[in-house]
């Protein structure tokens, strides 16, 4: 393990450590804004996925690490707006560390990040506008540059009669269940410093964000007495294509476009949601989580302890 | 101190509002918190309609969030999972808490419910829980 991974990896285990005794120290209520996960830019279903940590070390080859986690600490939350109670503003400090050395393009970063979220509307049978801001610092050592970033994301949850569903599961009572998912955003990333790849080091770029996708749900079962709301999650099909587009930029990156498509299926074997087993189909790239064009699959047998 | 509710019939009340009422004749400095035993009782006791529509909409919210548009309140099983078998993710859990906060205030205007509360509750039954104790009086 290199000195710096040391380095990051026990200012990730002491903030962990110092969290928990913060959390004795002042008691549930620290616990309750606090909340582990492996990003926060956004946060739609897709997204709202469990921090992963692995790590192989054999004797007569070289060490593989896999670490996408985060935690965060949720400061305020507030009514905003003049019809009180129906939109809300929230504001979240977190770190997220990312290392992942299976991949043939190696990700390596870590993010202090400020985030606001914002809401629109409270009658998910309508619409209902979630936007998550962030502000970031990023040190991104695969790049060697760090930078500054500036994000904001908007996704729409609407669950009414007809056939448009967007941004969640709904018809608990029903066998399948299906919803879209389109996000738009943009993203200021202004680079502070950044060594041997990039001509100009110094510079911004200002681009576009555009994603579409969709899951579709299989339900299982019943329960004895019949009821219908009792169905667990047994099949998921997950597919997304997130475009980027340099809108204006004086970072001689060359490369104006950068998509991401992922498909992916998760198979929930027992009845309680626990445990699942997962394949993702990986080909793009992701500027904000640093991970470079590449294609890849993801296998992995996720579990939860309630 | 934790809060406990059961159930009492109205001539039993009776009985208790009576016994108070002398204590406080003879105790006339007696107080719970800041208040006479018998104003506190009177604080304290919510009618078995009261608890139960605050239930039934409970439910209802939770039906609406969750895209459900064919089970009735009362057929939405306390023991049904938020996430597990309702597929409720952030989004929805932002909404339950909006719209808890808007019941809350029906029943108490000075109650309220935070995002942490909702995010601790797993089932239907644990909302349930969660809105009646806050329309409930305080007097701890």
């Amino acid at each position: 393990m290199s000195n710096s991974l040391k380095i990051i990896v026990s200012v990730f285990v002491t903030i962990l450590t110092i969290l928990f005794n913060i959390q004795k120290s002042f008691g549930q209520e620290f616990l309750k804004n606090l909340s582990v996960r492996k990003a926060f830019e956004s946060k739609t279903p897709d997204d709202d996925k469990p921090a992963t940590i692995s790590f192989t070390g054999p004797t007569n080859k070289a060490s593989s690490f896999l670490l996408n986690a985060g935690v965060g600490y949720k400061f305020t939350e507030k009514s905003i707006g003049k019809i009180k109670d129906k939109n809300k503003l929230t504001l979240n400090v977190f770190f997220v560390y990312n290392v992942n050395s299976l991949i043939s393009i190696e990700q390596h970063n870590y993010k202090l990040e400020i985030t606001a979220e914002t809401r629109f509307g409270m009658n998910p049978q309508k619409l209902v506008f979630f936007g998550n801001h962030t502000m970031q610092y990023i040190r991104d050592y695969v790049d060697t540059n760090y930078s500054a970033l500036l994000t904001t994301y908007w996704h729409i949850l609407s669950k009414g009669k007809g056939p448009k569903k967007f941004g969640g599961y709904s018809n608990p009572d029903k066998s399948f269940s299906y919803f879209f998912q389109p996000k738009v955003g943009l993203e200021y990333q202004y680079l502070i410093d950044a060594k041997e790849k990039l001509v100009n080091a110094h510079g911004f770029d200002f681009r576009g964000f555009q994603s579409i996708g969709g899951n579709l749900l299989y339900r299982s079962g019943r329960n004895s007495s019949g009821q219908t709301d009792s169905r667990t999650k047994l099949l998921e099909l997950i597919v997304s294509y997130d475009f980027r587009e340099s809108l204006i930029s004086n970072v001689n990156y060359n490369k104006e476009n950068s998509y991401l498509f992922k498909a992916g299926i998760n198979l929930y074997p027992t009845r309680d949601g626990n445990l699942s087993v997962g394949g993702c189909y990986n080909d793009g790239e992701d500027p904000v989580a640093g991970i470079n064009k590449q294609e890849y699959w993801i296998v992995a047998l996720q579990f939860k302890l309630n | 101190m934790a809060k406990q509710e059961f159930q009492i019939n109205a001539s039993a009340l009776k009985k208790i509002h009576g016994a108070l009422k002398k204590l406080e004749t003879k105790n006339p400095k007696m107080l719970i918190g800041k208040m006479k035993p018998t104003h506190f009782l009177s604080a304290s006791v919510k009618s078995l309609s009261e608890v139960q529509s605050a239930t039934s909409e409970t439910k209802q919210i939770i039906l609406n969030i969750s895209g459900d548009f064919s089970t009735k309140p009362d057929d939405l099983n306390d023991s049904t999972l938020l996430k597990d078998n309702l597929n409720f993710g952030d989004d929805e859990f932002s909404l339950l808490q909006t719209q808890f906060d808007t019941l809350v205030k029906k029943y108490k205007s000075s109650a309220s419910v935070t995002s942490g509360e909702t995010n601790k509750c797993n089932t239907v039954g644990d909302c349930a829980k969660l809105v009646s104790s806050k329309t409930t009086a305080d007097y701890e």
